[in-house]
């Protein structure tokens, strides 16, 4: 926790800032600048990060990328690809110019200041003008639209979708319109646009909206915007605009930058003259400014599938989240959370087969009954099914909230056969970002492995293994176990390996929760039933979820765990806080000489004896 | 706390045990001998209680119920029962109050470090005449075991009766909550916990205790400025000269990418709690959190109410978490909110809109009442409205606009809980 108080040091600043193509990190995974930061445990956990992440990125692609990448680094300074310099290329060269001539800089500087000055003025005029603004883009390309509408967003504007007199101003990349007699000159001075249309005006403007639109002549959205007395601005203008606003060589950003800020409190000491350092340290973040980000980067991982990233927008720290989903044909396929067909009671976020099928049985029976009381004119009485299908009539009627396939044209053989698919292997690229590995003792990797495995089975995407005890499988299907197979696309050799971690440790310290146990159990009888243990693994091997055909194994089984339990001493792994190490059993750790000698030095427990003293019964 | 803490998470069904009043029932084997070894290894321990069964386990401690054997040499204040039935007893039976008394006895496991320990019993300690919290009775310790004894309470467990809650129960039920929640987070702390396991709620008392105070912290602890605290004009101006900003106005793009070999140092924040009830600033790793992650928490077991879904959220992992609540907010609120803490949430996962959904509309699809058959939309009764009303107050993103305890208990939706009591009060003196 004290760390994070500490300003990192310039040298942990450099660290941050800077990517090197791979290749130039020789031994990225050993170096001892590596080693120093990163602990021990997050070195695994990157070295399966980059496991899974090999599957989506061909290792064949780095050599063109690196080319490319230094290509369009020389072209992004030195600017010698031929194509006009743009407004960016010209501030960096005339920072540049500031720092190369040093000895005339007096008056170069004062020059600056005055120009910067000029520029905070009017950053700060329009800072306080966009919020009121509401765009509307006209005959823009969408990535040009996006990206616009999304830094005119940052500054407070909004966007409207649909033409409407909501609209203070339309960017346009069409000729604009001449102006109607009255109207003020709107479209070239930047500097003095007059604010946005009067609130008050608004009011009263519908009148004026609708004839404006009813004016057949001049359908044109231009023409009408000039009627509206909105300001039409060309793309380019707008653009204009935004860069200015977000020029940062004004230095206002970095007097108030947070002190989190390694490199924006490394600036303010430097001053102005690290302008050039500050945009080439932005550079160092983002990349070259001018990279075409369409060609894959050896050192920055291109998010193509669907996505959530969640990422510091200083760039000081690490991402907070990364995930990437395969992409789907259907968004319902999709393993991302979303609302699913459940039944009442159940989680909402977790698709339940069971609810669906029982819903099916439901309605096949309730249809039967009404085929029977069809000359009864009777308010039909709300039955769970029926409940279930207005469930399911919700799910359809809205698109946001996720469906199975309709299962009237889809039979519920459709869903009973789901189970026997081969899980698919479609590399799922998941990392948390924070790089920590499962933790004995924390429940964190009691869920993460714990669902997927029960009678020493893979559970997968809401499937719930039939082969075990109904409080276990109660517990799963209430708990995680029957996820709607977010991990699912894990491939086989992933799911052998947590599989181990599972076996070995698979209980936390907490978990001697009862079914818990019983499950423990489960998987340790495994070994002497070496014959069906080989006969699921191999179906394992071949890509199938184990079903156990067998019912009466089923229900002999419980009496088998409870015999067990009692003979067996079950392991209690977790991870002791006072000898700061895990271990794979409580009781043996509990009484270790490390553990017992802090356990008997009196200076470990002075702080807290004091306090039992004011707790002492009364 | 160390690092352990900083990667706490809880499952929601975790420690469901603790709610489970199977303690008369017939003790499992497993369970004698665990009693039996403690009882062994805490020398003293049989004199002064008497254990009666294993009641709950959570991620550091056990829960035993146990018959205080030395009850009557102390002061029982803690007690709240005791002076209501001493009041109908006669003399005699006085005399002869052999009725055994109970208590929790919650073993901490050995592996927790001293800090910890002192932590949860010190702001325990500091609670100890709050409202609805849980009393410490006393706490103890034979080398490195300690114990702390807390009185037992008689309450039902939250999955037998949260699919039949009313609007009037409901009320109750959170009023006794944020009374809870109103004198903890007087103190300035943070419970971070708050889920239907750690609130001992009695239906039929309408009274409920809040236990647990194992994840819990003062606030201010290790703050780091965030976002979120500033101005909204200042936080406007830090947002558009963000590195992020900057590269926005310079990439002609649209596809993200992330760095691969990040050395950057991750961003540390506090979020031990419960997975599903954890609020979007502890998912987003927010470094000044306070006492209003509570009342998100407080937020989701009410959706849960309302909804009859239990639990809400699935949570896998702090990902899934996040994008749950999405699910629901919608997109733009998101990242509103990330904003609000510094940070840029970039999402194309097709199922989240931007806008969201209403909450009626929620509860009114978990309930199975969408369309009828006539296909006339339905709508949530008026006591519903009213709690889905008080209900976004609660699941309000922004940390400083989420309602706090004390308005809350002001709140006409609660409010009105103290209306219907005394109707039945009358009801019943009619009788």
């Amino acid at each position: 926790m004290a760390a994070v108080s500490i300003p990192p040091s310039p040298h942990i600043a450099s660290m941050n800032t800077r990517r090197v193509p791979l290749a130039n990190l020789q031994n990225a995974t050993n170096s001892p600048l590596r080693a120093s930061h990163v602990g021990g445990k997050r070195q695994r956990s990157h070295a399966s990060e980059q496991r899974d992440i090999a599957y989506g990125q061909p290792p064949s692609k780095k050599l063109a990328i690196e080319v490319d990448d230094a290509e369009s680094r020389r072209n992004g300074l030195g600017r010698r690809s031929g194509a006009p310099p743009n407004a960016f290329q010209k501030k960096l060269e005339a920072a540049r110019e500031v720092k190369a001539v040093p000895k005339r800089s007096e008056q170069v500087q004062q020059a600056v200041t005055a120009n910067l000055d000029n520029i905070r003025q009017w950053q700060r005029h329009y800072r306080k003008m966009f919020p009121e603004f509401v765009f509307y883009f006209e005959s823009i390309p969408e990535d040009v639209r996006s990206k616009v509408s999304r830094q005119a967003q940052l500054l407070g504007a909004r966007e409207v979708k649909f033409f409407s007199r909501e609209a203070t101003h339309v960017i346009t990349t069409r000729p604009i319109p001449a102006e109607l007699e009255s109207s003020s000159s709107t479209t070239t001075s930047s500097t003095q646009a007059k604010g946005t249309v009067n609130p008050a005006q608004l009011e009263t403007k519908k009148s004026v909206f609708d004839t404006a639109l009813q004016k057949s002549g001049h359908g044109d959205i231009l023409y009408k915007a000039r009627e509206l007395r909105m300001k039409i601005w060309s793309a380019e203008k707008l653009q204009r605009m935004l860069s200015a606003m977000f020029n940062t060589e004004t230095g206002e950003q970095v007097t108030d930058a947070p002190t989190r800020r390694g490199a924006g409190g490394l600036q303010s000491k430097l001053g102005r003259q690290a302008d050039l350092q500050t945009l080439l340290q932005n550079e160092k973040i983002n990349g070259p400014l001018d990279r075409d980000y369409s060609v894959a980067n050896q050192d920055l991982i291109q998010l193509r599938g669907y996505y959530v990233y969640i990422h510091d927008m200083d760039e000081v720290t690490r991402p907070v989240m990364v995930r990437e989903y395969p992409k789907v044909a259907k968004k319902e396929e999709g393993k991302w959370p979303q609302f699913r067909a459940s039944g009442a009671g159940k989680c909402p976020f977790v698709d339940d087969p069971h609810h669906v099928r029982r819903a099916q049985q439901e309605l096949e029976e309730k249809a039967r009954v009404e085929r029977v009381q069809t000359t009864r004119a009777t308010v039909v009485p709300r039955t769970r099914a029926a409940a279930a299908l207005a469930e399911r009539r919700a799910l359809g009627e809205n698109n946001n909230l996720a469906r199975r396939l309709s299962m009237n044209d889809q039979p519920s053989q459709q869903i009973d056969a789901k189970p026997l698919d081969p899980p698919k292997v479609v590399p799922t690229k998941r990392s948390n970002t924070d790089g920590m590995p499962p933790m004995f003792g924390s429940a964190q990797a009691s869920i993460r492995a714990m669902p997927r495995f029960a009678g020493g089975e893979p559970v997968a995407s809401g499937i719930q293994p039939s082969n075990i005890t109904s409080a276990i499988r109660s517990q799963m299907i209430s708990s995680t176990a029957a996820a709607p197979g977010a991990r699912v696309g894990n491939s086989k050799e992933v799911n052998q390996l947590k599989r181990k971690v599972f076996e070995k440790n698979s209980a936390p310290s907490t978990n001697s929760n009862h079914s818990m146990n019983e499950m423990r159990v489960a998987l340790n009888q495994e070994p002497t039933q070496a014959t069906r243990a080989a006969k699921r693994k191999a179906q394992e091997t071949l890509g199938y979820i184990h079903e156990d055909e067998d019912e009466e194994k089923a229900v002999r089984r419980p009496a088998l765990i409870r015999r067990r339990n009692t003979k067996e001493k079950e392991l209690k792994p977790g991870y002791c806080e006072n000898c700061r190490e895990k271990f794979n059993d409580f009781d043996e750790h509990v009484v270790s000489r490390k553990h017992r000698k802090f356990a008997n030095t009196q200076d470990n427990w002075d702080v807290l004896d004091k306090l039992l003293i004011q707790l002492e019964r009364e | 706390m160390g690092e352990h803490l900083f990667e706490e998470s809880r499952d929601p069904l975790e420690e469901s045990g603790a709610t489970m009043d199977s303690s008369d029932e017939e003790i499992e084997e497993t369970v004698a001998e665990d009693m039996a070894r403690f009882e062994d290894s805490f020398v003293g321990i049989t004199k002064r209680y008497r254990l009666i069964n294993r009641i709950g386990e959570g991620t550091f401690s056990t829960v035993y119920k146990a018959e205080d054997l030395e009850y009557s040499s102390f002061d029982n204040k803690w007690d709240v029962d005791e002076p209501e039935t001493r009041k109908w007893a006669s003399p005699s039976q006085k005399r002869r109050s052999r009725r055994p008394h109970y208590v929790a006895i919650k073993k901490i496991y050995v592996t927790s470090s001293p800090i910890r320990i002192f932590n949860e019993l010190e702001l325990l300690h500091d609670l100890r005449s709050s409202d609805s919290v849980c009393p410490l009775i006393t706490a103890f310790r034979h080398q490195d075991q300690v114990v702390a004894v807390l009185p037992y309470f008689q309450h039902r467990d939250f999955r037998d009766y949260y699919r039949d809650m009313s609007i009037g129960d409901i009320r109750l039920y959170f009023r006794s909550l944020f009374t809870a929640l109103r004198s903890v987070h007087a103190k300035k702390i943070l419970h971070r916990d708050i889920k239907p396991t750690n609130f001992l709620y009695n239906p039929q008392l309408a009274r409920g205790v809040l236990v647990d105070f194992g994840l819990a912290e003062r606030q201010g602890t290790d703050w780091v400025q965030c976002n979120c605290t500033l101005q909204a004009e200042d936080r406007r101006y830090r947002i558009s000269h963000s590195v992020y900003a900057q590269t926005l106005q310079s990439t002609t793009s649209q596809h993200s990418s992330y760095p691969k070999n990040d050395t950057r140092s991750s961003r540390r924040a506090n979020r031990a709690g419960t997975r599903g009830f954890r609020a979007p600033e502890v998912l987003l790793k927010c470094t000044q959190q306070n006492t209003s992650i509570d009342m998100w928490s407080a937020g989701v077991i009410l959706l849960t109410l309302l909804s009859r879904r239990f639990p809400f959220f699935h949570s896998a992992d702090d990902i899934d978490a996040l994008l749950e609540i999405t699910a629901i907010v919608g997109k733009k609120k998101m990242k509103d909110t990330a904003f609000l803490h510094g940070q840029v949430l970039e999402s194309n996962i097709p199922s989240y809109t931007e806008g969201g959904h209403t909450l009626e509309k929620i509860i009114l699809w978990c309930t199975g009442r969408t369309k009828d058959e006539t296909g006339a939309k339905k709508e949530l009764d008026d006591d519903e409205k009213d709690a889905a009303k008080f209900l976004y107050r609660l699941l309000e993103c922004d940390p400083a606009k989420r309602i706090t305890a004390d308005e809350a208990l002001r709140h006409p939706f609660i409010l009105q809980a103290l209306d219907e009591g005394e109707d039945e009060d009358v009801d019943l003196m009619d009788m």
